[in-house]
C-alpha cells in the first residue's frame, strides 16, 4: 500500500524538467511549461496545415474542415460574449484549444499541463486582466471605478474582493477538476491496468477535459460581457 | 503538485504566443478567404443588379418608345385625314366656283347670243320693211298686193325666226 502512494506521489508531482543556469541564478523549467511547448508547435502546424493553399472558389476538404472549426468556433465564442465583445474572441478560441489540447493531451500519457497550479493560475491571471481591461476600455477609467459601487456603495470591498474571487475561483475550478481526474485516472491504471481504464479515460479526460475547456471560456466570456455592461 | 514560481510568467508568455499563433495562422488566413469570398459574392450580386436594372431602364425606354409610335401614328393619321380633309374641301369648293363661273359664263353667253340675235332679227326686220315699203310704193297696186306683200313678209320673218 505504501508503494501506491509514493507511485501516486511521483506521478502528481510537477517535476522541474530541466533547469537553466544563467550565472547564479538558477531558472527551473517546469514539466508543464515543456508540454506547453508541445502543444504550441501542435497548434502552429495544425494551423499552418490547415491554412495552407487556401483558396476562394473548388475548396478542398481540409480548408472546409478549416472554415468549418473556425467559423463554428468564432459563432460558438461570440454566442457567449455578445456582439460588443468580438475583439476578445480569438483570444478566448486560443484558450479553448489551448486547454482542450492540453486536457486531451493526457490520453498519450503526457501528464497534462493544466495539472500544473502556475499554468491554471497564469491562465486566470490572463482572464481577470482581460476582464478589467475590457471594462476599463469600454467604460473609460472613471466609469469602471463608478463600477464597483454598483448597484450600492456598501458592495465596494466585496466588489473589490471579487477582483480576487473572480481568477481564483476560475483558477482553482480548472486545477481541481484536473487533479481529480487525474489522481482517479492513476488509481484506476495502478489497481486494474487493462480494459477498465478505458470508459473512464473517456469520461475524466476527454469528456471532462473538454467541459472544463468550455467552462473556463465561458466564465471567462461571462465575465468581460459583464464588464462590459 | 501545488508550485507557484517562475513558470507561471513562462506560461503567460506561451499564452500570448498561443494567442499570437491562432490568430496569426489560424483565424486571419480564413478571414481573409472568407472576406475574399464574401467580397465576390457581393460583387456578383451588384453586377446582377445592376444588370437587372439596366434591362429593365431598356425595357422602360422601349416601352415609351413604343407607347410614341403609336401616338405618332395616330397623330401622323390625323394630320394626314386632316390634310386630306382640307383638300378635299378646297378641291370641291374649286369645282363648285369653277362650275359656277362655268354656268355664269354660260347664261352671260347665251344672254349675249340672244341680245345678238334680236338685235340680228330687229335689223332683219327693219330692213325686211324697208324693203317691203320700198316695194309696195314700188309697186302701188292696191290692197291685194298689199295683202301679199304683208304674207310675204309674214312668211320671211317666219323663215328667219
Amino acid at each position: 500500500m505504501g508503494g501506491l502512494a509514493e507511485e501516486l506521489l511521483a506521478e502528481l508531482n510537477c517535476e522541474t524538467a530541466f533547469t537553466i543556469h544563467i550565472g547564479s541564478i538558477n531558472i527551473p523549467i517546469a514539466e508543464s511549461t515543456v508540454i506547453t511547448w508541445v502543444v504550441m508547435a501542435v497548434i502552429l502546424l495544425l494551423s499552418l496545415f490547415l491554412t495552407s493553399r487556401l483558396r476562394v472558389y473548388n475548396i478542398s476538404k481540409k480548408q472546409l474542415f478549416a472554415e468549418t472549426v473556425v467559423i463554428k468556433l468564432e459563432n460558438f465564442i461570440t454566442d457567449m460574449i455578445g456582439e460588443e465583445g468580438k475583439a476578445y474572441v480569438p483570444y478566448l478560441c486560443a484558450v479553448i484549444l489551448y486547454i482542450g489540447i492540453a486536457n486531451l493531451i493526457g490520453l498519450f500519457g503526457v501528464k497534462p499541463p493544466t495539472k500544473d497550479l502556475n499554468v491554471t493560475a497564469a491562465l486566470a491571471l490572463m482572464s481577470i486582466i482581460l476582464v478589467q481591461y475590457a471594462s476599463i476600455h469600454k467604460k473609460g477609467l472613471k466609469g469602471w471605478l463608478r463600477s464597483f459601487k454598483e448597484p450600492m456603495a456598501i458592495v465596494v470591498p466585496i466588489n473589490i474582493l471579487e477582483i480576487l474571487i473572480k481568477p481564483l475561483s476560475l483558477c482553482m475550478r480548472l486545477f481541481g477538476n484536473v487533479l481529480g481526474a487525474f489522481v482517479i485516472m492513476e488509481l484506476i491504471k495502478i489497481l486494474i491496468p487493462v480494459a477498465l481504464p478505458v470508459p473512464f479515460s473517456f469520461y475524466f479526460d476527454i469528456f471532462d477535459g473538454l467541459i472544463q475547456a468550455y467552462v473556463f471560456v465561458f466564465l471567462t466570456a461571462l465575465y468581460i460581457k459583464e464588464g462590459m455592461e | 503538485m501545488l508550485r507557484l514560481d517562475i513558470n507561471l510568467v513562462f506560461t503567460v508568455i506561451n499564452l500570448l504566443i498561443i494567442y499570437f499563433i491562432v490568430s496569426k495562422f489560424l483565424f486571419k488566413p480564413i478571414k481573409n478567404i472568407l472576406d475574399k469570398r464574401q467580397a465576390e459574392i457581393d460583387q456578383q450580386y451588384a453586377d446582377a443588379k445592376a444588370a437587372e436594372d439596366k434591362a429593365l431602364e431598356l425595357k422602360q425606354q422601349y416601352e415609351e418608345s413604343i407607347n410614341n409610335i403609336a401616338s405618332e401614328r395616330s397623330s401622323a393619321l390625323n394630320e394626314a385625314r386632316a390634310k386630306a380633309g382640307a383638300e378635299y374641301n378646297r378641291i370641291v369648293e374649286y369645282a363648285r366656283t369653277e362650275a359656277e363661273q362655268m354656268v355664269e359664263d354660260a347664261k352671260r353667253a347665251a344672254q349675249q347670243e340672244q341680245e345678238k340675235s334680236i338685235k340680228h332679227a330687229k335689223e332683219q326686220i327693219a330692213e325686211l320693211v324697208v324693203e317691203a315699203a320700198s316695194k309696195v310704193v314700188a309697186s302701188g297696186q292696191g290692197t291685194i298686193a298689199d295683202r301679199e306683200l304683208y304674207n310675204q313678209f309674214l312668211a320671211k320673218t317666219g323663215e328667219q325666226q
